[in-house]
């Protein structure tokens, strides 16, 4: 039981270094591709519906910081060496911002590393949120205040009793 | 047909769209979702609930119902590595995070059994479609905008799948991580699952959130489960697969395409490796302390 305890402790070990020095060489390659758009060191995370045309969006969203605006286009970092096998990404600019950060390469090859990788590192894509006008069924969102729907649900019972 | 009434605290909003559909449909859906409030609220003296946290009642006297969502809460917890636990301090149990997703699995497959196809049943934004909408496309569901509640930032198609988001938006911070009681969840305020079917998606989202930033990486390991979460500065991270399901502006002149649900999950249970670990190495959690893994999630 001891000796399976101590394998489980170095097994998290291994996972936390091979974490860490992924995590390392996937930020320097995104530093490459952004050092290829002459932007650092200011990551302009203004979302791209900031210049929409609803003000009313702006509210939780003004905070964001928008300082030197990246050319538009994608830009591709270089293959980095994660030891265990390459890591490679595309950054992605619209309207000054990123737009979106892909993983064109990653390690994948080994089972090794595929154990690593769904460990370690899931591929996650991230992008400025924008407004959709499309018309839809129904919402999902965090629940709506009781009050604000009773008050909501009150008035509208109200004219419809006059 | 559709109507919407405020049960359990929320709106719900329960809409069919079968060709032979009868007021007293609706009825019987929101008349089980009010049963099952007084079943489970915890703000109602004499639901069973309250009587079992007031010692009224024992442990083997239950319902299948309640020994039933007690049951699947732990198999929660224990999924979630205590990310998710009903259990109070105290020693009292509030499985408002858990019931509300098992109701809407409950009148979805009432209404099933009731011998209805086309629907889509919403509760506090969890959302389980069935079939095609009143105009016979597939449902859009929409993920809202936490920053304007007006917007959409999001439109999904997703078939028979279930919808859940946790937020902090609404209602303020109203989920806390249970290993660190002290610091609300705040980098991540919108944290949308898709699932199964709604409870999946919904006790899923619900600890996913709790998590923090960790949440998305934990839905991207857990098979059959793709999730969307939006973070305080605007900034959207989505699963590998989450994309398939998206509505793209150009899909928007509906074409036979919605049709072709070409994703395909994975059902699996969830493996131990798609849990996270602890966010402090080492750190000690006791049931029944004051840091007791304790999972606040005042849906009601």
């Amino acid at each position: 039981m001891c000796r399976a305890h101590t394998g489980h402790e170095t097994f998290r070990f291994l996972m936390k270094k091979l974490f860490a020095s992924l995590s390392l060489v996937a930020v320097f390659s995104v530093y490459v591709a952004l050092r290829q758009m002459g932007g650092l060191p200011y990551i302009s995370v203004a979302p791209a519906d900031s210049a929409s045309d609803s003000s009313s969006s702006a509210q939780g969203t003004a905070s964001a910081i928008r300082q030197i605006p990246y050319r538009d286009g994608s830009y591709t970092g270089i293959s980095a060496d994660a030891f265990y096998g390459n890591i490679k990404v595309q950054v992605t600019v619209q309207g000054g911002s990123i737009a979106d950060v892909r993983f064109l390469d990653y390690p994948k090859d080994r089972p090794n590393s595929v154990e690593v990788n769904t460990y370690a590192m899931p591929l996650l894509r991230s992008e400025a949120i924008t407004a959709q006008s499309a018309p839809v069924d129904t919402v999902s969102g965090a629940t709506f205040s009781s009050m604000a729907f009773n008050q909501s649900f009150a008035s509208a019972l109200a004219q419809a009793t006059h | 047909m559709k109507d919407t009434r405020l049960i359990m605290g929320m709106p719900i909003t329960v809409e069919i769209a079968d060709a032979g559909v009868t007021p007293e449909m609706l009825e019987r859906a929101f008349a089980r979702f009010v049963a099952i409030d007084e079943q489970f609220s915890t703000f109602k003296p004499a639901s069973e609930v309250s009587r079992f946290n007031a010692g009224a009642i024992a442990a083997e006297n239950l319902s299948d119902d309640l020994q039933e969502v007690l049951r699947l809460a732990e198999e929660t917890r224990r999924q979630t590595q205590g990310y998710f636990d009903i259990a109070l301090p105290d020693g009292r149990i509030d499985p408002a995070g858990l019931v509300k997703g098992w109701a809407i699995r409950r009148v979805a497959r009432q209404l099933k059994n009731g011998g209805c196809r086309n629907f889509c049943v919403e509760a506090g934004g969890d959302i389980q479609p069935s079939g095609v909408n009143g105009a016979g496309k597939p449902w859009r569901v929409g993920i809202r905008n936490p920053f304007n509640i007006e917007e959409n930032v999001k439109i999904l198609t997703i078939g028979e799948h279930g919808i859940a988001t946790s937020g902090t938006y609404v209602r303020g911070q109203h989920i806390w991580n249970p290993f660190r009681r002290d610091q609300p969840v705040t980098a991540i305020v919108s944290l949308t699952v898709i699932g199964p079917d709604v409870y999946e998606a919904d006790r899923f989202a619900t600890a996913a959130f709790a998590m923090g930033k960790e949440g998305i990486a934990f839905i991207e390991r857990l098979p059959g489960f793709e999730g969307y979460s939006i973070d305080a500065h605007g900034t959207a991270t989505m699963t590998t697969h989450f994309s398939e399901f998206i509505l793209h502006a150009s899909d928007t002149n509906l074409s036979s395409k919605e049709y072709e649900y070409g994703h395909s999950f994975h059902q699996q249970t969830p493996h131990l490796s798609a849990i996270p670990s602890p966010p402090k190495k080492g750190e000690r959690r006791v049931r029944g302390t004051c840091d007791a893994q304790y999972f606040h999630y005042n849906s009601i």
